[in-house]
């Protein structure tokens, strides 16, 4: 694509041909968390994208088109980073992205209260060569607390063009539109100039390059200097492999007599603060204005446990139990199920398939384990709309900022666990579905983090499809419903607590930018809605439907009949009679299966209460579906995922065993 | 530090007095990095505060560590303002318009002195 980009170095020298191919340059949104990044992208791009403020949700990065004047362009969104050296790995493919070469345009969006905290990485992205665009976003909010920026200034002193945003309203975008297509055909930006003895030891590391980088000599010298790791790795390529720029990088950190690191970030500070001093007209007024005291009030007493835990739990009542479970799973599936299922859909269909002769045939569709009388079934009228309520649920609380709160509450406790609070991300969206949060455990630091956090996700989380069948089992029995829960709640601390123990290590520490809280804005809600549910069914629904063909062809060859007899010996040691087994075959395939099993089992009466409850507490311990063990390969490899999956058998039939005879020695207990 | 002193600190520390502000800063200079790792630094860690204290930065611990790293990277460095909330079950604070949480062991990176 021609345009009129004047990089000032030829980088075919070193790229792969395929770089360097003229690549149509993308617009790259950078910037922390919590600043509107996603919102703008949606703006820019028209498309949905899951807007979140807090590390773990857009961990792919996201792309899309849009138009720019005359000019269309691929947009990317990328996970929030808080400076170009990063610390997770996010940060790290962010990283990668802008250094790759390539004429991309970056534009930094950031929240203009925060001027003086996000200029540095502003200034460490000038340095980088490529055309940069200054977002200010959140101007409404600005305004409010009293903030007022001369726009021009910044703009003049940066060299960069600077446009005021209001992403989720819209407002600014098209000036945004603007800068980004004139950005196509303007200079790179000048660069920051270093004071106190950091601009001379770039200079110094900058001598010793000859080669060409996908970046500014300066930015390469500039990043070797910070022990940039994929700067080091470039720098390879040089002629004596890069010892005369890493001995100079080292020369230089011993005359500034502290990590460059540390050096450069300082005085980006510095010539931030410079910078925001000068065109910062009014400053936030110390109070911030009632609303933000209002929330700031709010916020802390969320983050204290003497009130946050109470909040929790009521919250956990309200959205869980009450909206979830008995509207979601309630109401919602008995409306779909009874009314459009059974009264309508499954008669029709049947009687369409009535006039197909083979046998087989009719029961893959309509039989009793029916791709659409069971499987489609089971999929749009109890999955999901219990999956639907409860993201909904989620994106509330998501958009709302509470969840950084809710994870230094449990900090403390999931450092026990050999996690940290950062965890909480994963572990609450396991409640919706094990299968997403096991993608999510992506965005924890440690590999040992990640395979803890797999593990317990895999044995003690019940995804939303199992636990609203769950609740509809035990509702009505509280004594067998705390049974489960302490079942449950404990095998998750104890194996949490002995694999912190066992596997090697210590978790990475805690730390965690605490938005503002915010009312949730419907807009935002619907879209991270829609979003997951939109994911879940592309995902995970086509592995249901996977599923039931597989039981069918299982019964239909007698595979069935030999794995439940492989079974029934294990579901007897339970104390339970032998169509259990059925049970637990199912909730491999499909977990809500194995719960919805154990429900038809209850109301015919084929159980004590003693072993509806071993059943129930088996059955959540039990392996993960189908979709989530398939997860669980591809992110944590065949080995792990084995070894959890033989865990969890184990574990769960042992508990079972356990409880079995606790409760036959105790029979009070169920009440 | 006489042993009657260190009594009385160690009394108010475990009673979870924490040091006062005004406490160590009397009349000494700010250190440069290399205070962090001298004897006798003024400066007081982050994890030793009181909430509500108001202070600035002065160096981290353990520049080249990566808890070091990320401290800078959320840009708590030498000159930052911190004023701080809680300290449990998580160290929560603010610097310039933003908060944050750390736990205590990227607390005790932090050095700081009481705001001039």
């Amino acid at each position: 694509m021609d345009h009129c980009t004047t990089l000032t170095h030829d980088s075919s020298a070193l790229l792969e041909p395929d770089e360097h191919e003229s690549r149509s340059p993308r617009v790259i949104l950078l910037g922390s968390p919590n600043v509107g990044k996603s919102a703008l992208f949606n703006r820019l791009t028209g498309h949905y994208v899951t807007v979140s403020n807090y590390p773990g949700t857009s961990v792919e990065l996201v792309q899309g088109e849009g138009s720019f004047g005359e000019v269309r362009l691929a947009v990317v969104d990328t996970p929030g980073i808080y400076s170009l050296l990063p610390t997770t790995e996010e940060e790290a493919v962010t990283r990668r992205m802008v250094l790759s070469g390539g004429e991309d345009i970056l534009v930094h969006v950031v929240d203009a209260k925060a001027l003086t905290r996000s200029l540095p990485l502003t200034l460490q992205l000038t340095e980088i060569g490529r055309p940069l665009v200054l977002a200010l976003n959140m101007m409404d909010e600005a305004e409010r607390a009293g903030v007022v920026i001369d726009v021009g200034e910044l703009a003049r002193r940066i060299g960069i063009p600077v446009v005021p945003l209001v992403a989720v309203e819209g407002r600014g975008v098209e000036e945004l539109r603007g800068a980004v297509e004139g950005a196509l055909c303007g200079d790179p930006p000048p660069k920051p100039r270093y004071e106190n003895g950091v601009g001379e030891a770039i200079q110094s590391v900058q001598e010793r390059l000859r080669s060409v980088y996908p970046v500014s000599a300066e930015a390469m010298a500039s990043l070797l200097l910070q022990d940039d790791p994929v700067a080091r790795g470039l720098v390879e390529r040089e002629e004596d492999g890069g010892a005369g720029a890493m001995t100079a990088a080292r020369e230089a950190g011993r005359t500034l007599g502290a990590p460059p690191v540390y050096r450069a970030a300082v005085e980006r500070q510095r010539m931030a603060d410079v910078l925001t001093r000068s065109v910062l007209e009014r400053g936030e007024s110390p109070e911030g204005d009632r609303t933000a005291r209002w929330t700031g009030r709010l916020g802390r007493l969320l983050a204290r446990p003497a009130t946050g835990i109470p909040v929790f739990l009521v919250i956990l009542y309200l959205g869980l139990y009450q909206f979830v479970g008995v509207f979601g799973a309630g109401t919602m599936v008995d409306w779909l199920e009874g009314v459009v299922f059974e009264g309508w859909l499954n008669p029709a269909m049947e009687g369409f398939f009535a006039g197909i002769p083979w046998e087989s045939v009719r029961s893959l569709y309509v039989g009793e384990y029916g791709i659409l009388t069971l499987g489609l079934r089971y999929a749009v009228a109890i999955v999901l709309p219990i999956v639907g309520a409860f993201f909904l649920f989620f994106s509330v609380l998501e958009d709302s900022g509470y969840f950084p709160r809710l994870a230094l509450l449990v900090d403390r406790v999931f450092k026990r666990l050999g996690l940290n609070g950062r965890a909480v991300i994963p572990m609450v969206l396991g409640f919706a579905c094990d299968t997403m949060a096991t993608m999510v455990t992506r965005t924890l630091e440690t590999t040992r983090e990640r395979v803890l956090a797999t593990m317990l996700l895999a044995l003690a989380i019940p995804c939303s499809a199992q636990l609203g069948v769950i609740l509809g089992i035990l509702g009505g029995h509280p004594g067998a419903f705390t049974v489960w829960v302490a079942a449950v709640a404990g095998s998750f601390l104890l194996v949490g607590w002995l694999g912190a123990r066992i596997l090697p290590g210590k978790p990475a520490t805690f730390h965690m930018e605490l938005p503002p809280l915010r009312r949730p804005r419907v807009g935002n809600v619907l879209v991270k809605t829609l979003t997951r549910m939109h994911w879940y069914f592309m995902e995970v629904l086509p592995l249901f439907l996977l599923a039931s063909v597989l039981l069918w062809a299982g019964k239909l060859t007698g595979l069935f009949g030999v794995v439940i007899g492989a079974l029934e010996p294990l579901t007897r040691a339970l104390g339970l009679p032998e169509e259990a087994a059925t049970v637990f075959l199912f909730g491999f395939f499909r977990r809500d299966y194995g719960a919805a099993g154990l429900l038809d089992l209850t109301r015919a009466g084929a159980l004590t209460m003693t072993q509806v409850t071993v059943a129930a507490v088996t059955l959540t311990l039990f392996v993960p579906c189908i979709a989530q063990f398939l997860i669980m390969l591809r992110e944590r490899g065949t080995r792990m995922a084995v070894s959890i999956f033989a865990f969890a058998t184990v574990f769960a039939f042992g508990v079972g065993w356990t409880l079995n005879r606790v409760l036959g020695a105790l029979p009070g207990l169920l009440g | 530090m006489s042993p009657l002193e260190w009594l009385g600190r160690t009394l108010r520390n475990g009673l979870g007095g924490g040091i006062q502000d005004d406490e160590c800063f009397r009349g000494k200079t700010v250190p440069g990095w290399e205070g962090c790792d001298r004897d006798g630094c003024d400066s007081v860690r982050l994890s030793e505060l009181r909430p509500g204290a108001r202070v600035t930065v002065t160096c981290l611990e353990e520049p080249w560590s990566p808890a070091a790293r990320k401290l800078a990277a959320m840009g708590i460095l030498p000159g930052a303002p911190l004023e701080l909330f809680q300290r449990y079950p998580a160290f929560v604070f603010r610097t310039g318009s933003t908060e944050f949480a750390v736990d205590e062991e990227l607390a005790a990176h932090v050095r700081v002195r009481a705001r001039a």
